[in-house]
């Protein structure tokens, strides 16, 4: 009985060595990238389901978030009107400078920065654990997309960067992720720095010299540099900077622009 | 048949949490329904041993669709499965405790296996380098626990309700 009782403990755990080895060995397949074909072969056949079923998530995600909202509606309200003003101001400065930069570029022969080419794609779902940040979306390599393009929602504000493509399908990995570093600069006094993602929503930008002036609600930009990004993509605002006097670097947290909740396609910057 | 039922029934669940549950957050947390389900079919001794098959399949469809390396999110579940089985004895009677414990305790089991995991394959040269750290389940651990443990016990209450109209009805027909 006891011999018995032994032998089926010891089946049941060389099972899961068995189990544990033969995902080993789909891990050192996946990283030599000869899981794509299947990967790419189940995505395809899910792609309809993935797609009604996030849009389903999208219409019980608003219908719960509508709670949420109506207790905040007052201040958030006031918060907006204010907000509203000042930005009437600053949209008929910034036309005025846009006016005067169209007439300077056409003198100059230069053409304009914003020329992006845009592809549109779907979002047909999300990474599924709170230790990283990452979409997935119905464009890939046959669409024209390749790893490391930028993407940027609708109102062109940094969403991340391609992470992985297959031939009808990518991985984003979103700028809140803890993989995710990218160069950007402060719009007001072209300080550098390196954002880096810090999960559940968090960005920080690192590596800012000390004597570089930065401060809470300065806007943060893509800086362009050494990457597939181009520069000067809206990512967020400052809202708190941190100066210690022994380190030679400062650094600040950053909220992001993006309405992640409202994200339903994004674009792949395919060329600029 | 049972088995192919159970890890299809697991690859529809990886899916809903790829798109529906992912949306639903609570305080930017998302809850991990597949590994819910795991844990119940690994605590009911009638579903026990289903239990690595519904790992399986449900870590896998996770993988794809998850940054961190592939293949570790199924390792976690199938070390979870291990656990469960190797301890869920200690309870004489499956009732809502042991369920809620079990859950809490998974939940912040898994993750720590998820972060040591990925920390173990960084050392591996033929594998990507991915950045993590135990640092970063501080802005989430708790809310998740407190979450998961709310849809257990609704999901507990769902089961029972069901099995209670079964009874009611099979007595009717008799």
């Amino acid at each position: 009985m006891k011999v018995n009782k032994r032998m089926k403990i010891s089946r049941k755990k060389s099972k899961y060595l068995w189990l544990i080895l033969g995902i080993i060995l789909l891990m050192i397949l996946n990283s030599q990238g000869l899981l794509d074909k299947p990967k790419d072969l189940f995505f395809r056949g899910t792609a309809s389901v993935q797609g009604s079923l996030w849009k389903e998530g999208r219409k019980v995600s608003d219908k719960l978030s509508f709670f949420s909202d109506l207790i905040n509606f007052r201040s958030e309200r006031e918060k907006l009107l204010k907000e509203n003003n000042k930005l009437r101001s600053e949209i008929a400065k910034l036309k005025e400078l846009e006016r005067e930069n169209r007439i300077l570029r056409q003198g100059l022969n230069i053409s304009s920065q914003e020329n992006f080419e845009l592809v549109l794609t779907q979002i047909i779902a999300k990474g599924s654990e709170n230790l990283s940040d990452s979409i997935f979306i119905n464009k890939g390599k046959k669409d024209g997309i390749l790893e490391n393009m930028a993407v940027v929602s609708p109102q062109k504000i940094l969403v991340g960067k391609v992470s992985k493509i297959y031939d009808h399908f990518s991985k984003i990995t979103l700028i809140f992720d803890k993989a995710s570093s990218i160069n950007v600069r402060v719009q007001s006094s072209r300080a550098k720095g390196i954002l880096a993602g810090e999960g559940m929503n968090n960005l920080t930008i690192d590596l800012i010299k000390r004597e570089e002036d930065i401060k809470s609600g300065d806007i943060i930009i893509t800086s362009g540099l050494g990457e597939s990004i181009p520069k000067g993509i809206l990512v967020g605002g400052v809202i708190e900077v941190q100066r210690k006097d022994i380190e030679p670097f400062q650094r600040a947290k950053v909220k992001s622009y993006l309405d992640f909740g409202n994200l339903e396609e994004v674009f792949i910057i395919t060329g600029y | 048949m049972k088995y192919l039922l159970i890890i299809l029934f697991f690859i529809l669940m990886g899916l809903l949490q790829v798109t529906i549950i992912s949306q639903l957050l609570v305080g930017e947390i998302v809850v991990n329904l597949v590994l819910i389900s795991i844990i119940f079919f690994n605590i009911f001794k009638k579903l026990k041993k289903y239990g690595i098959w519904a790992s399986l399949a449900g870590g896998l469809t996770l993988d794809l669709f998850s940054t961190l390396p592939f293949g570790v999110i199924t390792l976690s579940f199938i070390l979870i499965t291990f656990f469960i089985q190797r301890f869920s004895n200690i309870f004489k009677k499956i009732t809502i405790l042991p369920i809620v414990l079990s859950v809490g305790l998974m939940v912040v089991t898994y993750n720590f296996l998820l972060v040591t995991l990925v920390k173990i394959q960084n050392f591996i040269p033929i594998f990507k380098w991915y950045q993590i750290d135990y640092l970063s389940l501080r802005h989430f651990l708790g809310i998740e626990i407190v979450y998961s443990i709310g849809v257990t016990i609704l999901f507990y209450f769902i089961l029972e309700l069901v099995c209670k109209l079964k009874n009611v009805f099979s007595k009717k027909k008799i």
